[in-house]
């Protein structure tokens, strides 16, 4: 008996440990944790008036664990319909979205664009704003948070690691800034 | 020279030329060593590989052409008995020593697994909230992929590579080469325990689901060559599933935590070992068949559940041939893991030949599985009829 009741300990042991160490199994089963990482990222954001893409890539996966599909050559309309369609964002042709991120409670779309500030694509009616900077706008209402930041390539170079920026995808990126539309959706 | 020994020179050809194949896929940013020798070898090797796409493309078709061939014949001669256990084993240590040294030549995540123990003992944080593009300044970054992720398995891979990272000494190239030997072992392990559970079933041919594992191109390619933790998880599995044969249940649990630990999937099997104590605890006899089948699907279930939450990746059949292995005398499982194995194999093909996986490689990808699962069912068919059992 005493066999199995150290299993059964190391067992338990090392769930706890994996619960507390591993982010993204607090953020599937506690939604507490899941609101203290959005309370803690917005505070940051709306406290510094500027988004940071390390901080950004890592709240996204912590707060909600997700899928990423990546396609260089543009991921397909629908899907970025299904996060752009709003009355905030405008139709604009001059973006490349390569990178959808699809879970429970966070979707995104990750882009390329030549565009050097988010202006072009917001609607100029839009009004009520938790944070409106040139890179930089968060909306929030009952159910949902919106989310549009734009970022130098250089930012994305250190976050993203789906491009190979030296070789393949050195022309694809160069003079390219980093556009992100996110929705959270809240607990 | 007899023919057995011609067919032993020429399978032993072919995993070197697989080995002398996977140093043409070698980084183009990684040095393997300073060795002006060894640099102009490699360099002439990543032409073929990188500039001369098509060429590399062909070979590596030949190889599985090879080795797929001479897995047949295997098989065949182990079906009919006319290869030793003695034979069998010298052929799988050769070709366990020969490609555990080749270079990953279809897969990067190698490099991660190094990565993600090298930040617990190289910068002492968590790889679970740490990923590789934190540390911009390591060497390591330029000739990896996936660095924005986190570390993505279960704790026991990681707990288990913390004291081979280290003795590895945070020197690459001892490190990459601790790695392969981890899941050569792990093979050799995996390939040993088959053995065992078949004699424990009693089967009526124990050598047949040696040579079905052991000698299966995607196997060889996937535990040997990528270095795929898969292989691991499967060994830890396999010990599981043996010890709950013989009614070892304390080791069983151990061995069956330390696999799900590793990489989640083999939970799935918990129904299956429930079910044998379940049996045990009965004292009802255990149908073998029923219960392989029932390991083989659900693991196949954990395939398709993974494939549909990213894609199908070669390595994931590493999960169901294990414990297919033992149904290897059914000659459809016997034919449709011959076929599948290929047609995933063949999933390297196009990247091969252009040197990235965008549209249309995705749909070529769909396609060949389609068409392997066509022609698996096809074959069975005919071969059924033309050969019913006896």
């Amino acid at each position: 008996m005493k066999k199995y009741l150290f299993l059964l300990s190391s067992f338990f042991l090392l769930s706890i440990l994996f619960i507390f160490l591993e982010p993204k199994v607090s953020a599937r089963l506690f939604p507490f944790v899941r609101t203290s990482r959005l309370n803690s990222f917005l505070t940051d954001t709306v406290t510094s008036q500027k988004i940071n893409g390390r901080t950004y890539w890592e709240f996204r996966e912590f707060y909600s664990p997700g899928v990423f599909t990546y396609n260089k050559k543009g991921i397909e309309e629908t899907v970025v319909k299904s996060i752009t369609q709003n009355d905030v964002v405008v139709d604009k042709q001059d973006i490349l979205p390569f990178l959808f991120f699809n879970s429970p409670f966070l979707r995104s779309i990750d882009s390329l664009t030549s565009e050097t500030t988010i202006t072009p694509f917001l609607n100029p009616d839009i009004k009520d704003s938790l944070i409106r900077t040139p890179n930089l706008l968060i909306r929030r209402n009952n159910k949902e948070i919106f989310l549009l930041f734009l970022l130098p390539y250089t930012e994305m170079e250190i976050t993203n690691g789906f491009f190979d920026y030296r070789e393949k995808d050195k022309l694809l990126v160069k003079d390219k800034n980093w556009l992100n539309i996110t929705r959270i959706k809240l607990n | 020279m007899s023919k057995l020994k011609l067919l032993f020179a020429g399978y032993f050809l072919t995993s070197l030329s697989l080995f002398l194949y996977s140093f043409t896929q070698v980084d183009l940013s990684l040095t393997l060593s300073r060795l002006s020798i060894w640099q102009e070898v490699q360099k002439s090797l990543q032409y073929v590989g990188y500039f001369q796409r098509p060429t590399s493309a062909t070979l590596f078709v030949l190889i599985l052409f090879f080795l797929f061939l001479f897995y047949i014949l295997f098989a065949r001669l182990a079906y009919l008995k006319k290869i030793t256990r003695k034979q069998t084993w010298a052929l799988i240590i050769v070709t366990t020593l020969v490609l555990m040294f080749s270079y990953n030549a279809f897969s990067y995540d190698i490099f991660n697994y190094i990565f993600d123990a090298k930040i617990v003992t190289h910068y002492n944080q968590n790889p679970y909230e740490h990923k590789a593009l934190d540390y911009p300044g390591d060497p390591m970054l330029s000739f990896m992929r996936w660095t924005h992720r986190t570390y993505p398995y279960g704790p026991t891979w990681i707990l288990l590579s913390i004291p081979f990272s280290f003795v590895g000494s945070q020197i690459f190239l001892l490190t990459f080469f601790i790695f392969k030997i981890i899941a050569a072992a792990s093979f050799l392990g995996s390939a040993y325990v088959i053995e065992k559970i078949a004699k424990k079933l009693s089967l009526e041919n124990t050598l047949l689901p040696l040579v079905f594992f052991a000698f299966n191109p995607l196997i060889l390619i996937e535990s040997l060559v990528s270095g795929h933790h898969d292989i691991v998880m499967m060994f830890f599995a396999l010990l599981a599933f043996y010890f709950v044969l013989s009614k070892r249940y304390l080791l069983t649990g151990i061995f069956l935590l330390l696999s799900i630990g590793i990489k989640f999937a083999t939970g799935l099997l918990l129904p299956v070992f429930a079910y044998i104590v379940y049996l045990h605890w009965k004292k009802e006899k255990i149908d073998t068949k029923k219960v392989l089948f029932f390991a083989g699907g659900l693991l196949t279930v954990a395939v398709v559940f993974a494939s549909i939450r990213t894609e199908l990746q070669p390595w994931y059949l590493v999960w169901v041939l294990s414990f297919l292995s033992l149904l290897s005398y059914k000659r459809w499982v016997f034919i449709f893991s011959t076929l599948f194995s290929l047609g995933v194999l063949l999933h390297y093909v196009p990247f091969l030949y252009s040197g990235n996986w965008d549209p249309p490689i995705p749909t070529i990808k769909l396609w060949i599985t389609i068409s392997v699962i066509i022609v698996s069912l096809l074959l069975s068919i005919i071969s059924y009829k033309l050969f019913p059992k006896k």
